[in-house]
């Protein structure tokens, strides 16, 4: 057994580690480059990783590791400004930040908001490695014995929240969830490989893939709906007549940073989910909770400093099975993983042992990370709103080749464009119908999840659903979802 | 279609939660979820039971959006009038707004279309997209062609030297 206590004594190497100036301004230049490539859809923080992969294999180690932290935790901080200033997220971890920063922004408050999102950003990147550092043991264990029924449960969890995404019509929400859910499905399932409505096209047996739905959901969709109308809207800063201060309203919504960094930890842990979740769950967490629940949709901070404060914490939570058990919690840590086994260091149970120090190294990366994205952030906050403040006519068509380029970068397959331009097109029309396009966007996400962990958990138990639901997290997970499904349908009834 | 009867669908539409068109996206999916539920049930079973098919959580999800399609025609028919949609579809098809939505589609799918099938260098077509659509939405001619030009070739240098990513 061992000692997962034990790092903690090393704590001096690595911040002295840390604090190499080359390593400094190794993480210092990757942030800037996450940040510029975040604002961009369609680049990911894990296809921009798995870009600078090839770059960082003659890097020394710790070098190579601290390019790759800076671009994935200032990456996902970044796709929040374009989900603010255009309402297309930069990365699928920003999709809920446009729910209300974009309204925010449509009322002059986009500055505002984009500072909020720095702020909330640097802090859940701290909380959350923080506290899951201290919590590596218990965390690694949760971790470990997390099965598949487990992320079926939570998958099935986050189907609830389409109705709630939906504002007036709960019905539409589940309708565009459901229809998110069926299309992931398209392709070669992973438990057989038997091709499911491919109609023996081998592009289709590829499955739809869940960033070409979504820069078309919320890219192409967003520039076909604003520019289908004689006169788009224009993005005006309105002077408030003194200086924001965001203090005073992170100190109003401390309860919510608090609980979405927990979020976005909790939601980490699960291998396989990751940060496209986590912003969801936040954010439905955030709307339930609040006592101003009539400002959400309409531009409301707090739900804005919750999906933006788990994204972030979700870093944190994530990397713990990949460094502690060797299983990777999201895209972007998988790539990490490849890092780090190209340099010669095995993530799981005997890193700790034969690296010393390492992984205390990579959490205090990560606060780095976010300090510096934070400071960057702000610096440039001026330019950011008035760059992607220009006249819709010209910044939208530019945006389109942007979203081209990045669904094709992602695989190299034009396939994936013909895709980008099927959901572009359907969401537009979901738009001018009032169906909102969030909950198929967290369908694509949930479908694959839902698939293929409850077939692999219902295999391996024999198809018996009791085995499967009397173990201690299973038995939580399901008081969990019957109270969301009995709090969902109360909502419902109220809102229709 | 007589001017009244189209002035009468778009106030009776004005009021509605669900409008006609929901009606039509009722039973298109309600077609589509048909089609799912049949397509699941004949998937193999691999010699266990239906809880190993690849077409289990296909056969819950097209049953569910059954339900939600029927749901939904339920609450159109509820309250609208149905012999309104062909007004509907008048109105829809003199829209401007429609209009300018095809042409966008359209210049969007030419532009993947010869992406795809064709080998003009990115820049170019590139260049010609943004430049179409820039003077489609009457951005003065100078401005559009600088912008277009340079935009196209920022990216471009961007992504190969950068990113290395061979461009379409």
């Amino acid at each position: 057994m061992i000692n997962l206590f034990s790092e903690f004594s090393h704590i001096g190497t690595a911040v002295s580690m840390a604090l190499d100036p080359m390593v400094l301004l190794t993480l210092l230049v990757s942030v800037i480059l996450g940040m510029s490539v975040g604002v961009i859809p369609g680049l990911t923080a894990t296809m921009t990783m798995a870009l600078l992969l090839g770059l960082t294999y003659g890097l020394e180690t710790n070098l190579a590791i601290a390019a790759l932290i800076g671009v994935y935790v200032s990456a996902i901080y970044a796709g929040g400004i374009t989900a603010t200033m255009i309402n297309i997220p930069g990365t699928p971890a920003a999709a809920a930040t446009a729910i209300e920063g974009f309204e925010l922004a449509k009322q002059g408050k986009g500055k505002q908001s984009i500072m909020l999102t720095t702020i909330s950003s640097v802090i859940g990147a701290f909380i959350g490695s923080v506290v899951c550092y201290i919590l590596i043991p218990f965390a690694a264990y949760f971790a470990l014995h997390f099965t598949s029924w487990h992320t079926f449960i939570v998958a099935v969890i986050g189907v609830l929240i389409c109705g709630s995404l939906a504002g007036s019509s709960p019905l539409k929400g589940w309708i565009s969830g459901i229809l998110g859910i069926m299309l992931s499905l398209i392709g070669v399932e992973e438990l057989f490989g038997h091709p499911r409505f491919s109609f023996g096209s081998c592009n289709l047996m590829g499955g739809l893939g869940m960033l070409p739905a979504m820069v078309g959901l919320f890219g192409l969709a967003e520039v076909l709906h604003v520019l289908k109308k004689e006169k788009p809207y224009m993005i005006v800063s309105v002077p408030s007549g003194k200086r924001f201060n965001p203090f005073p309203l992170l100190k109003k919504y401390f309860n919510t940073i608090i609980r979405s960094s927990f979020i976005g930890m909790g939601v980490g842990l699960i291998p396989g989910i990751g940060e496209s979740l986590s912003c969801w769950v936040s954010y439905d967490t955030a709307r339930r909770r609040s006592k101003e629940k009539e400002k959400f949709g309409k531009g409301h901070y707090e739900g804005v400093i919750a999906s933006e404060t788990a994204n972030n914490a979700t870093a944190g939570g994530a990397l713990i099975p990949m460094l502690t058990l060797g299983i990777p919690g999201s895209g972007p840590t998988a790539i990490l993983m490849g890092a780090m086994l190209l340099h010669g260091l095995r993530p799981g149970p005997l890193l700790m042992k034969d690296f010393p120090g390492e992984v205390s190294y990579i959490f205090l990366l990560i606060i780095l990370s976010a300090v510096f994205m934070g400071v960057f952030g702000l610096v440039a906050l001026k330019s950011f709103v008035k760059l992607l403040s220009i006249d819709r006519r010209i910044l939208l068509p530019i945006i389109v080749v942007f979203c081209v380029i990045g669904c094709y970068g992602s695989k190299l397959l034009l396939f994936d464009v013909w895709v980008l331009l099927f959901f572009g097109i359907l969401g537009a029309l979901m738009k001018a119908n009032d169906y909102p396009v969030a909950p198929m966007v967290l369908g694509v996400i949930l479908g694959m999840l839902i698939d293929t962990n409850l077939r692999f958990a219902l295999v391996a138990s024999g198809g018996s659903v009791a085995k499967l639901t009397f173990d201690p997290i299973s038995i939580v997970l399901i008081i969990a979802f019957i109270l969301s499904a009995i709090y969902t349908l109360k909502s419902v009834k109220k809102t229709e | 279609m007589d001017q009244n009867r189209i002035e009468k669908t778009q106030v009776h539409e004005d009021k509605k939660p669900y409008s006609l068109w929901d009606f039509v996206i009722g039973i298109v999916l309600g077609l589509i979820s048909i089609f799912v539920i049949i397509n699941s049930a004949m998937m193999p079973t691999f010699g266990r039971g239906l809880y190993s098919s690849p077409g289990l959580v296909p056969l819950i999800a097209g049953i569910s959006l059954l339900s939600l399609s029927m749901m939904l025609v339920f609450k159109v028919l509820k309250e609208n009038e149905i012999s309104l949609l062909p007004g509907k579809i008048v109105l829809l098809a003199k829209s401007i707004e429609t209009h300018r939505f095809v042409i966008i589609s359209l210049a969007t799918m030419v532009y993947i279309l010869l992406l795809d099938i064709t080998s003009i260098h990115f820049i170019i077509l590139t260049t010609l997209f943004l430049l179409v659509l820039f003077i489609y939405f009457k951005v003065k001619i100078v401005l559009s062609t600088i912008l277009a030009i340079v935009t196209a070739s920022v990216i471009y240098g961007f992504f190969t030297q950068v990113f290395t990513i061979p461009m379409p």
